[in-house]
C-alpha cells in the first residue's frame, strides 16, 4: 500500500482503520479490495498507444456468436497471451487494453490469467475509458463486466483495485496473459477489435510513473499462437492481413454411422478424470482399428459426442508413429451432426489440440487428413493400425466424450466413398483400452448397452429369443450350451404364456462319465449388472407333473481389493423366495428345498433374493457374499443346474431373466400388498396376471 | 392373558387328595407316581397287577362315574396320554384341547377339549372339567388318523350357520401317521359339537407331488391366530420332508367357510437367534401367538434335531418373537429374537429330558396383546429306556417366563 492521494484518503479512512489489522496477515495482492486510487475522470493521461489510421493496423478482430445462446449458452473466450511469457504485475496499478467495438456493445469480462488462477474485474467497481482525443470516462462494472459502450474506441483503463480473484488466489507474479470471457445468453453478435495492451505501475498521469507494454500490436500482426479462441465460431479471429480470405466449404457427405436409438449402442465413454493443474498426467485412449489404409484417405471420421470442448489430440498410429493434429495449427477440423449431410467447422487446430464446438450432439467428427501430420519420423498410412485420443489433466478432464464408430472417407466430400473400421453393431470392448500417467486421477472407459427392457421393476436381461434347440447325450453334444463334463440333458425352444420364446429345459439322465448334474446356459458370457438390486427375477413353468428344483449358477465379478475378480454363487437350502402363479393369482413364499424350486403345475414368476445366495464352496477368488452384486459388479455368467438322476425327464421352462429392485410383500385377505405384490410390481395387465 | 402364581396353585393341588397325579413346577414330587400309591386298577386288563391284599373297590356298572375335577394341566388317565396342547383364555374360561388317545393303551387319537374355570377357596387354580371328545378321525377318510389341533374364537359361517370357533387339525390317511394334511371344523363352543369343514383338508401334502419322502411328516402342529379378531385367520403350521422341518403359514378369510379364501403359502424366516443343530436351521412343531400391540408374532418350538435315544422327541424348547412385518417380506430383519430356551434341568430335578409340542397361553383369539411375560404348556414323556410304554408316559407341563 504505497499509494493513497489526499482526496482519497477521507473515503477511504474508515475501511482502512477497520481492516488494517485483518489486512496485515495478508498478502499484497489479496488487498485490492480495500486499495484506494486516485485516478478520476479529470486525471490527464497521454494515451499510451497508437491511433488513428495506426492504432488497430495489426491488431486482430473477433466476431463473436451470432445467435443469443449459441453453443448451448457458451462461455466465448479469447486469451491474450503476453508477449515474452509470464510477467511480474505485482507492482501494477492499472491494465492498459486497446479495444475497439466494432458491432454491438457487450458485457466483456476481463481478466488476468496468473498461474492458471483468475484475476478478474469486479461487481460494482470504477473503471476507465481512454478515447484517443484524451477523454476519460468513468465506467462502472456490473455482473463483473464492462460496457465500452456502442463504438467505443480507446483504451479501457483497469484500476488493479478494482479486479479480485475469480476463485483461488494468487499474487500476480507469473502473469501470462488478459482474458476475455461473455456468455452467448447476454452477449452474441458483437465484434470487438483487440490491440496492444500494458500497465501503470503507478498513477498514469503521476511522472515517476512507468507505462509497460505487455501486448505489441503496433508494429506487425502478432503470430495466431498468442492468441487461444474457445468460441463457437473457430474462426471467429481475423487479422487484418487476412482480410479478402475465403474459408473452403465445410465437406457436405451422407452421415456415415448409425442414427436414432441404435446409435450410441456398444460406444464408449471416456471421462473419469478431473482437471488437475498441480501436474502432468497424460490420458489417452486406443482405439484398434487391425490395418487400416490411410494412404488414400481424405477424412477420418470417428463418431462423436461431447458436452464441453476439451483439447484433445487426435493420432493415427502406425506402431510407434503417429499421423496427428499435432503441429496443425489453424487447420480445420469439422463436426458432422447425426443424419444430416452439411457439415460445420467445429474448430480449429489450436495449441496442437482440438477443441472441438458441438453442442452436446451425436455426430461425426470429421478430421480432414490435410488437417494432420506425420509426427516426426514419417510411417505408412496404408498400414494404420489404431486411433488414439489423448488429452492433458492439468488443462482437460471433467468430461465424458463419447467414442463410437470410426471410419475413412476417400475423394472429394460427397462424390467420395465411406469405409467403415470400426462397426459396433456387436459389442468390440476388447478393441477400446484406457491409459492415465498417474494411477491417482485415471481415466476410465464405460459402454452403452442397448435400453433394458423392462418389466415394472425388473430388468429382462436374457430371453431366449436367440436360442435355438440342443442337447447332450450319449451320442454327444449338438447345438451347444449344456455343460459337457456334466449329465445329460436338452434344450428345446417352447413359447411362454406370453406367447414369447421361451427355453425349456429337461435333464436326461446321469452321465456316468460326467457330473451328476445337468448344467444349461442361460447367459454364458453374462454382460449385464445386477448391482443394488434385490434378487433375480424370471419367468418359470413346471411342465411335469411333480415339484422340480434347479439352481441358478451366477459369476458375480467385481472389485476385490482394487482388482476385479468373479466367484460363483448359487442358491442353498433352507431360504425363503417368491413364487407368483399366474394362473392361480396366488403369491407364495417358498422354500429352497433344496434350491430353487418350482411346485407342480406352477406356472408364473420367480423372485428368487441375492440372500439366498451363497458363494460355491469351490469358488475361492475372495468374492464375499457382502460382496455379491455390490455396485461394482456384473454378471458375468449365469446358467441352470439340476440333479440329473432326481429330476430326470422332467422339464420345466424358463425366460426373461432379469433383476429385480423391490422386495415384494407377501398379501393376503387381510394383509394388504401396500403396491408391492408382484404383479403390482411387474405391472403386469389383467391379461398378463 | 390371565396370569396366575403357578407355585401357588400347585402347592396348592400337591395338599389335595383328590388328585394322584398332577402337574407341579417347583413343590411336590413333579407330578411322577408315587411307589407307594396302589396301581389304579383296571379289572378289564388282565395285565393289571392285582394286590391280593386289598379287594377292588365295589363298582356300580349302573352308576356313572362322578365327574372329576382336576386343579391345574390335567393328567392323562392311566393308559392315556395327553399331548399337543393349546390353550387359550376366553374370560374367565380356559379352554384346553389336546391329543389324547380315546382307548386305553390304543394310540387312537382324538382331539379333547377340557373347559376352564378358575376357583378359589380351600383349593385355588384353574379346575378343568370332563374331557370332552370334540373330533375324531373319518373312517377311511383323509383324517383317519387325527394328529394335533389348534382353536381359535371369531366370525365364521359354515352352511349358513354362524360359528364362534374354529379349529385346525392335522391328520392323515396313513396308519403310521406319515404325510399329515390340515383340515378345518367349526362349534359354537369349544365344548359343543365340531362340524368339519368339507371332506378334504385345507393344507394338502401331496408326496408325490411334491416329490417327498413317503415318509415325510407332511403338514402337522397347525397354530391358529385370528389376526383381526374377526375372520382373517393366519393358520401356522409345521411342514416336514426329507429336506427337514419348518413353519409355513397361510391366511385364510373364513368368514365363509363354504367358499375357501386362503393365501398362498409362506415360509415362516428362520434368521436370527433361532437355536438349532442342524446345517440348515429349523423350525419344528412351533406354537405362534401375536401381540399385535408390539407388532410381534411369539413362537415356542421344539429344538432340532431330536433327541437320538427314543423317543425322538426334542429335549429343548425355545421361545421367540420378530417382528410381524419379517414375515410377509423377504428382506432381512433382525430375525427371531430369543426370550428363553428351556431343557431338562429346568424340569424338576431335571427328570424329563424330553420336552416338546409346547404352546403358548394366549387368549381366545390367539393374541398375546401386550403381555409382558408368557406361560408355556408343554409336554414331556418318559425314555422308552425306562418305560418301554413311554407313549402313555405322555403329558403336560407348564413354564412361565417374564419377557423383561
Amino acid at each position: 500500500m504505497r499509494k493513497t492521494r489526499t482526496k482519497a484518503l477521507s473515503l477511504a479512512l474508515g475501511a482502512a482503520i477497520a481492516l488494517g489489522g485483518v489486512c496485515a496477515a495478508f498478502p499484497a495482492r489479496m488487498m485490492a479490495a480495500t486499495e484506494v486510487f486516485a485516478m478520476d475522470t479529470g486525471t490527464q493521461i497521454e494515451y499510451p498507444f497508437a491511433t488513428g489510421a495506426d492504432a488497430f493496423k495489426y491488431s486482430p478482430t473477433f466476431t463473436m456468436a451470432a445467435e443469443q445462446g449459441a453453443g448451448n449458452n457458451k462461455w466465448e473466450f479469447v486469451e491474450f497471451k503476453f508477449d515474452g511469457g509470464a510477467k511480474d504485475l505485482r507492482e501494477a496499478d492499472y491494465i492498459a487494453v486497446q479495444i475497439k467495438l466494432d458491432k454491438s456493445n457487450p458485457g466483456f469480462t476481463f481478466g488476468l490469467l496468473d498461474k492458471g488462477n483468475r484475476y478478474m474485474v469486479g461487481d460494482n467497481d470504477p473503471f476507465y475509458f481512454l478515447s484517443e482525443d484524451g477523454t476519460l470516462k468513468s465506467i462502472t462494472s456490473m455482473y463483473n463486466a464492462i460496457n465500452l459502450g456502442v463504438g467505443a474506441c480507446g483504451t479501457l483503463i483497469m484500476p488493479i483495485a478494482s479486479m479480485k480473484w475469480q476463485v483461488a488466489s494468487s499474487d500476480l507474479s507469473a502473469v501470462t496473459s488478459l482474458y476475455m470471457t461473455t456468455n452467448t445468453q447476454y452477449n452474441w453478435d458483437y465484434v470487438f477489435t483487440l490491440g496492444s495492451v500494458g500497465y501503470y505501475n503507478g498513477e498514469p498521469d503521476a511522472a515517476d510513473t512507468q507505462f509497460t507494454k505487455l501486448i505489441d500490436c503496433s508494429t506487425k500482426e502478432r503470430a495466431p499462437s498468442m492468441y487461444y479462441v474457445d468460441a463457437t465460431n473457430p474462426d471467429c479471429m481475423k487479422f487484418p492481413s487476412q482480410t479478402g480470405e475465403v474459408e473452403p466449404p465445410a465437406p457436405a457427405m451422407d452421415y456415415p454411422f448409425r442414427t436414432g436409438d441404435d446409435a450410441i449402442i456398444n460406444a464408449a465413454e471416456w471421462g473419469g478424470f478431473a482437471v488437475d493443474g498441480s501436474q502432468e498426467n497424460q490420458q489417452t485412449v486406443t482405439v484398434k482399428l487391425g490395418t487400416a489404409d490411410f494412404s488414400q484417405a481424405t477424412y477420418l471420421l470417428v463418431q462423436y459426442k461431447c458436452g464441453g470442448a476439451p483439447g484433445r489430440q487426435y493420432k493415427l498410429k502406425q506402431g510407434d508413429k503417429a499421423y496427428s493434429i499435432r503441429g496443425k495449427n489453424g487447420s480445420p477440423i469439422y463436426f458432422l451432426k447425426e443424419g444430416e449431410t452439411q457439415s460445420v467447422k467445429a474448430c480449429n487446430v489450436q495449441n496442437d489440440h482440438l477443441s472441438a464446438i458441438t453442442n452436446g450432439e451425436m455426430g461425426a467428427l470429421i478430421i480432414p487428413m490435410s488437417s494432420m501430420q506425420w509426427e516426426g519420423t514419417a510411417g505408412d498410412l496404408s498400414k494404420i493400425d489404431s486411433l488414439v485420443i489423448t488429452t492433458n489433466a492439468r488443462y482437460n478432464g471433467g468430461f465424458d466424450l463419447v467414442i463410437g464408430e470410426v471410419g475413412l472417407y476417400k475423394g472429394e466430400a460427397g462424390s467420395g466413398s465411406f469405409t467403415k473400421l470400426l462397426d459396433l453393431t456387436d459389442k468390440q470392448d476388447s478393441k477400446f483400452t484406457v491409459t492415465s500417467a498417474l494411477d491417482t486421477n485415471k481415466g476410465k472407459i464405460t459402454f452403452f448397452r442397448e435400453p433394458r427392457v423392462m418389466l415394472g421393476d425388473a430388468t429382462v436381461d436374457f430371453t431366449a429369443e436367440k436360442l435355438s434347440a440342443a442337447s447332450f447325450t450319449e451320442e454327444g453334444s449338438v447345438g451347444g450350451g449344456i455343460w459337457t463334463g456334466g449329465s445329460y440333458g436338452k434344450r428345446e425352444i417352447v413359447t411362454d404364456a406370453y406367447g414369447d420364446k421361451a427355453v425349456q429345459f429337461t435333464a436326461l439322465g446321469t452321465n456316468p462319465n460326467g457330473d451328476g448334474y445337468t448344467a444349461f446356459d442361460i447367459a454364458a458370457s453374462g454382460g449385464f449388472s445386477w448391482a443394488g438390486m434385490k434378487g433375480v427375477s424370471f419367468y418359470a413353468r413346471n411342465d411335469s407333473d411333480q415339484e422340480v428344483s434347479f439352481n441358478i449358477e451366477v459369476d458375480c465379478r467385481t472389485l476385490v481389493n482394487g482388482k476385479n475378480v468373479s466367484d460363483r454363487f448359487n442358491i442353498k437350502q433352507g431360504n425363503r423366495f417368491w413364487l407368483y402363479d399366474i394362473n392361480t393369482g396366488k403369491t407364495t413364499i417358498y422354500m429352497t428345498r433344496p434350491v430353487a424350486t418350482l411346485p407342480a403345475g406352477f406356472e408364473g414368476w420367480v423372485r428368487v433374493p441375492f440372500t439366498a445366495f451363497n458363494r460355491a464352496d469351490w469358488s475361492n477368488n475372495g468374492v464375499t457374499k457382502d460382496q455379491f452384486m455390490d455396485e461394482n459388479s456384473t454378471v458375468t455368467y449365469l446358467a441352470v443346474t439340476l440333479h440329473a438322476a432326481t429330476y430326470a425327464n422332467l422339464s420345466f421352462t424358463v425366460n426373461k431373466f432379469g433383476g429385480y429392485t423391490t422386495t415384494p410383500q407377501f398379501s393376503s385377505s387381510f394383509i394388504p400388498s401396500d403396491g408391492k405384490s408382484i404383479p403390482e410390481l411387474m405391472q403386469l395387465t389383467k391379461e398378463e396376471k | 392373558m390371565k396370569k396366575r402364581n403357578l407355585i401357588a396353585i400347585f402347592c396348592a393341588l400337591a395338599m389335595s387328595l383328590s388328585l394322584s397325579a398332577v402337574a407341579l413346577t417347583g413343590c411336590g414330587d413333579g407330578g411322577k407316581e408315587d411307589p407307594d400309591t396302589p396301581p389304579v386298577v383296571d379289572p378289564g386288563d388282565p395285565d393289571t397287577p392285582v394286590d391280593p391284599d386289598k379287594p377292588n373297590p365295589p363298582v356300580d356298572p349302573d352308576k356313572p362315574n362322578p365327574p372329576q375335577v382336576v386343579i391345574g394341566l390335567p393328567a392323562p388317565d392311566r393308559g392315556h396320554y395327553i399331548s399337543n396342547s393349546d390353550l387359550l383364555v376366553d374370560g374367565e374360561t380356559r379352554w384346553l384341547v389336546y391329543t389324547t388317545n380315546e382307548t386305553a393303551g390304543e394310540q387312537d387319537n382324538v382331539i379333547a377339549v377340557r373347559k376352564g374355570t378358575y376357583v378359589t377357596g380351600e383349593q385355588t387354580g384353574w379346575a378343568y372339567g370332563e374331557e370332552h371328545i370334540a373330533l375324531t378321525g373319518g373312517a377311511g377318510a383323509w383324517d383317519e388318523y387325527i394328529g394335533s389341533a389348534s382353536i381359535v374364537k371369531g366370525e365364521y359361517q359354515l352352511g349358513g350357520v354362524s360359528y364362534s370357533w374354529l379349529m385346525a387339525y392335522s391328520a392323515t390317511a396313513q396308519a403310521d401317521e406319515t404325510q399329515s394334511e390340515i383340515g378345518l371344523a367349526v362349534a359354537t363352543s369349544p365344548d359343543g359339537e365340531w362340524v368339519k369343514v368339507g371332506t378334504q383338508p385345507v393344507i394338502e401334502f401331496n408326496a408325490a407331488e411334491l416329490a417327498a419322502s413317503q415318509t415325510s411328516l407332511g403338514c402337522y402342529a397347525p397354530s391358529l391366530v385370528n389376526y383381526n379378531k374377526e375372520s382373517g385367520v393366519r393358520i401356522f403350521y409345521s411342514y416336514a420332508d426329507q429336506y427337514g422341518h419348518f413353519a409355513k403359514f397361510v391366511d385364510l378369510d373364513a368368514a365363509n367357510l363354504d367358499t375357501l379364501s386362503l393365501s398362498g403359502e409362506a415360509m415362516v424366516p428362520t434368521n436370527g437367534q433361532v437355536s438349532g443343530g442342524d446345517s440348515v436351521t429349523m423350525f419344528p412343531n412351533a406354537d405362534f401367538a401375536y401381540d399385535a400391540t408390539s407388532g410381534r408374532f411369539y413362537a415356542i418350538k421344539d429344538y432340532s434335531p431330536a433327541a437320538s435315544l427314543a423317543p425322538s422327541f426334542a429335549d429343548k424348547l425355545q421361545l421367540l418373537y420378530i417382528a410381524a412385518d419379517e414375515l410377509i417380506t423377504t428382506d432381512e430383519g433382525a430375525g427371531w429374537v430369543s426370550v428363553r430356551q428351556w431343557d431338562n434341568t429346568d424340569t424338576l430335578d431335571g427328570m424329563y429330558e424330553r420336552l416338546y409340542g409346547a404352546c403358548i397361553v394366549s387368549d381366545a383369539y390367539g393374541h398375546t396383546d401386550g403381555a409382558t411375560a408368557a406361560e408355556i404348556v408343554y409336554n414331556v414323556c418318559d425314555l422308552e429306556m425306562d418305560n418301554a410304554d413311554y407313549i402313555f408316559s405322555q403329558k403336560l407341563m407348564t413354564f412361565e417366563v417374564d419377557y423383561e
